[in-house]
């Protein structure tokens, strides 16, 4: 009795050891070629060396697409929580139909195919003279990221105690004073995760952008994309992309032991 | 109270209701070739072109099945790693999750610059392969079918993992003490109450996965080499490629068609479920 | 009663939500210092009163007047009412001293005084050690402390609690509820008790209005209440266990209670005089006394059903003509169920209740004690 339930879960651990390597098997693949000596790609390397690294720091088109990603990614999701506090508190407090209707809205664009979405932006404002704009590439990075933070967000009004809004105005405090003294400071934490999140989406964002950014505003994702699809696998780009997901990694153990920001996921 | 948002709900109007209307309006708009811009006069033929060649019923089919078979095999391989992850506590907890949600969050690009790399003919795959003497050429997964699925179910596995972690985690621990008392060995609690108790995040993790897996485009991209066409594709191909809007138009139509579908029978079952239950 | 000022006031109170109308015709006076308990089960319109003096509802119809001034058009945070709500509601994220200092801030008193004030306030409740603490470190009477701590510092006029002692465990509310009476008469603030537990009512209130459907049903000291309930609602909802409602029938010389002729009018006193019809006799717990056989005054013969024993008291329910009814005794008998018993009714502690309206016509004179 005691044997088959060790071995089922034995089996079971198994099978997922063999998922989790499934599904960071690209992941790996990319970190592991980033060390290979030579300009191909071999994961494992077949000689082992940084200088890729050393190349990444130096090179002045990767490193303009990177800074053109983070420069998009911190404006677009500067405007996001902006616009999102607002109107998340509009969504607990406004009145039933609207926001349940609106609710939908915000949450589209993460059902909604980029693609269509991206043809449909391209096909609208390629007649007028916003197209390729940094700020057009801006106003979609935000409806990109809005999804994110309205649900962040709004968790954290879920959780929030209004009769603190209550207390405070008996106390004297205008609706403006409560707002700001109140309730900002008690939902910062989550709008911080939303924020966070938001940028992350952003900044490893393909389609969109790919569509509607200007010729000379390439983000990361975009250059790299366009150089695997003419000239193949680089194993500089995989240098980037080793950083990225270091960084991506420190900050997801982060927002993960702190605010279990997984459950925002599905 | 309401007003606060306007700001929000007058740039999605702009940014994203419009363009999809804007595409509606395109579809039915004429498209003659070497001209860019499509124009008047209001027409069905990018609809008609759809669907007399037999060649985009094979795209949408392909996509379809494509989409099915990863939908599948993505809750096949998810189930364990999401059952173990429910049992899992504290700082193993944690990591697995990271590890779970890393993927999603570095992003499609990464992941399949990896899927080249591992799938390539030089590739890791094919250089294991060999070592073993399976192989003594390198098999060309690159541009076949097989590497889309592969690249979508990795995708989008985390999607499903977590809202079936989700589910399980909610399954009161009670009910499960309930059984064995009443006689059930750890067989018998999984498939009569574990198992049929979590297939509502099954559900939602399917179509959820589905839903993306039609909307594809980047692993598509990539991984079939441009020599296999699914919808995403296509809307691309028509668009960027050969400047016939309203045909692509019709095609993102088509999909956003397909999804509603989608959505509409997953709502009809939620509601027929909470009916049943009442 | 002319010319005298009310702390508070509220005249002719209406407040419907859609189709609902919460609070009818409400009219309220409470005088400076008093502590008034507004008490009601839920539903019955009381929190709604609280907000509409706090000032986070506005009224369709009526006056509220603050130390004579009407308030209907200030805004809920010029009112300089205090209220402690509930939860205490305390902010999480300052600590206690910054909590107490909140409202003066908002009230734009200078730097120095806000200091001195916030000590005060804090003395006051006996919490000037914990200046620096944070809200979660504290206990729940603590908690509670410093919400009062903050309305003493805004001096305000008038302080509404809400269910003061319903979160604390029932040790504590006998110990919370001396505090605050004790408290409440050293500020001597003019306060408003939310509530539906009567106890509390009872115990902590100057005076009692009790609520039921939106109307005002009673006003007056707590023991007026207890012993001259104006109706039925009031008898029932003041005193645990609840007071006993007997059928009083009278046609001409008869009278019969629980369908039991009464055979010597003579002992029942005022009841003989009433008109004929049909009436509630409301006689409490404790007014009735146990026999083993019945004797020659009149007794109510009965089944017992369950017997209680509490230590100081024993509580003996049982059921006359199918009615169930509860007797409440010092001595500490032995009564088993099933047992036929007999109980006097205290006929002279007895109120007459009109069985349709429920209105009270008779209760007695009041005791001289009280």
């Amino acid at each position: 009795m005691k044997r088959q339930k060790h071995l089922s879960r034995f089996l079971l651990a198994l099978a997922a050891i063999v998922v989790l390597v499934f599904l960071l098997a690209p992941i790996i693949a990319v970190i592991g070629g980033s060390f290979n000596g030579e300009g191909y790609f071999s994961f494992p390397p077949d000689t082992w060396s940084v200088r890729w690294y050393q190349a990444a720091a130096s090179n002045e088109e990767h490193l303009s697409s990177l800074a053109h990603s983070l420069k998009v990614a911190s404006v677009a999701t500067l405007i996001s929580v902006v616009l999102c506090i607002p109107a998340s508190l509009a969504l607990v407090k406004g009145s039933r139909k609207l926001t349940s209707f609106m609710k939908k809205i915000f949450m589209a664009p993460i059902f909604l195919p980029a693609i269509v979405w991206g043809v449909g932006m391209l096909l609208f404002f390629g007649k007028t003279n916003v197209r390729g704009s940094f700020g057009l590439l801006v106003a979609a990075h935000v409806v990109l990221v809005t999804p994110y933070l309205i649900r962040v967000v709004g968790s954290s009004l879920d959780e929030f105690n209004f009769t603190l809004e209550d207390a405070a105005i008996s106390l004297g405090a205008t609706p403006a004073q409560t707002f700001l003294r109140v309730t900002l400071p008690l939902i910062s934490p989550g709008v911080v995760v939303g924020a966070v999140f938001g940028f992350m989406i952003s900044f490893s964002e393909l389609i969109i952008t790919l569509f509607i950014a200007g010729s000379n505003f390439t983000t990361f994702p975009v250059r790299v994309y366009s150089e695997m699809r003419t000239e193949g696998l680089n194993p500089m780009v995989l240098a980037y992309s080793t950083i990225i997901v270091v960084v991506v990694l420190v900050i997801s153990i982060i927002g993960e032991k702190c605010a279990r920001w997984s459950r925002f996921f599905s | 109270m309401n007003m606060l948002l306007l700001p929000l709900a007058a740039l999605f109007f702009v940014m994203f209701i419009i363009p999809f209307f804007y595409l509606l309006y395109t579809s039915f708009l004429t498209y003659t070739s070497g001209q860019v811009s499509p124009g008047m006069p209001f027409t069905l033929g990018s609809y008609l072109k759809f669907f007399r060649d037999s060649y985009y019923a094979v795209v949408i089919g392909r996509t379809l099945w494509l989409s099915l078979l990863s939908a599948v095999i993505c809750t096949i391989m998810a189930y364990p790693l999401a059952f173990f992850m429910a049992r899992a506590q504290g700082y193993l907890k944690t990591i697995l999750l990271v590890l779970v949600t890393l993927p999603l969050i570095s992003g499609v690009v990464v992941q399949t610059m990896g899927w080249y790399g591992l799938l390539a003919a030089y590739g890791t795959v094919n250089n294991i392969l060999k070592a073993l003497h399976i192989i003594h050429d390198p098999i060309q997964f690159l541009g076949t079918s097989s590497a889309i699925v592969i690249g979508l179910v990795q995708s989008f596995l985390p999607y499903m993992v977590l809202p079936i972690m989700n589910i399980l985690q909610v399954i009161p621990k009670n009910v499960l003490e309930a059984a064995e008392n009443l006689g059930a060995n750890g067989a018998q609690r999984f498939f009569r109450i574990t198992f049929p108790l979590s297939l509502g995040g099954v559900g939602a993790g399917f179509v959820l996965v589905f839903g993306a897996c039609l909307s594809s485009y980047t692993t598509p991209s990539i991984l079939g080499s441009g020599k296999v066409q699914v919808i995403g594709t296509v809307v691309y191909q028509q668009a960027m490629q050969l400047f016939n809007w309203p045909f692509s138009a019709a095609i993102s139509m088509i999909l956003l068609v397909l999804l509603l579908i989608l959505a509409v029978a997953t709502s009809l079952k939620a509601k027929r479920k909470a009916a049943n239950a009442a | 009663m002319g010319g005298r000022s009310y702390m508070l006031e509220l005249k002719n109170i209406s407040k419907s939500y859609k189709s609902n109308q919460v609070l009818k015709d409400v009219n309220l006076t409470v005088n400076d210092g008093e502590m008034i308990a507004l008490l009601g089960p839920s539903g019955s319109g009381k929190t709604t009163i609280l907000r509409l003096i706090a000032g986070f509802l506005d009224g369709n119809d009526g006056e509220i007047l603050l130390d004579g001034k009407n308030i209907n058009t200030i805004p809920a945070h010029l009112r300089n009412i205090g209220v402690v709500f509930q939860d205490y509601a305390l902010f999480p994220h300052m600590t206690v001293e910054q909590n107490v200092e909140f409202g003066l801030k908002m009230h734009k008193v200078p730097q120095e005084e806000r200091k001195a004030r916030v000590k005060e306030a804090l003395s006051v409740v006996g919490l000037q050690e914990y200046g620096a603490r944070f809200p979660k470190q504290l206990s729940g009477g603590q908690q509670q402390r410093v919400a009062i701590a903050r309305v003493v510092a805004i001096r305000a006029k008038v302080m509404l609690l809400d269910e003061p002692l319903s979160n604390l465990d029932a040790k504590l509310r006998r110990q919370v509820r001396v505090e605050l009476k004790e408290l409440q008469r050293k500020l001597n603030i003019t306060t408003v008790i939310v509530t539906h537990d009567q106890e509390e009512a009872m115990t902590m209130g100057d005076r009692i209005a009790i609520l039921n459907d939106g109307h005002i049903q009673q006003l007056g000291k707590p023991m007026e209440l207890y012993r001259q309930p104006a109706n039925k609602f009031v008898a029932g909802f003041l005193g645990t266990p609840s007071i006993n409602f007997f059928d009083l029938h009278r046609c001409g010389p008869a009278t019969g209670i629980q369908n039991v002729a009464v055979s010597a009018p003579a002992q029942l006193g005022h009841l003989s005089s009433l008109p004929d019809g049909h009436y509630d006799l409301g006689v409490r717990p404790e007014d009735m006394v146990y026999l083993k056989q019945p004797d020659d005054a009149f007794c109510l013969p009965a089944d017992v059903t369950l017997v209680e024993h509490l230590g100081a008291e024993t509580l003996i329910y049982f059921s006359s003509n199918a009615k169930a009814f509860c007797c409440r005794t010092e001595l500490s008998l032995s009564v088993e169920q099933g047992q036929k018993a007999w109980f006097h009714l205290n006929f002279a502690r007895a109120s007459i209740f009109d069985s349709e309206s429920g209105k009270c016509v008779y209760s007695p004179d009041s005791d001289p004690q009280i």
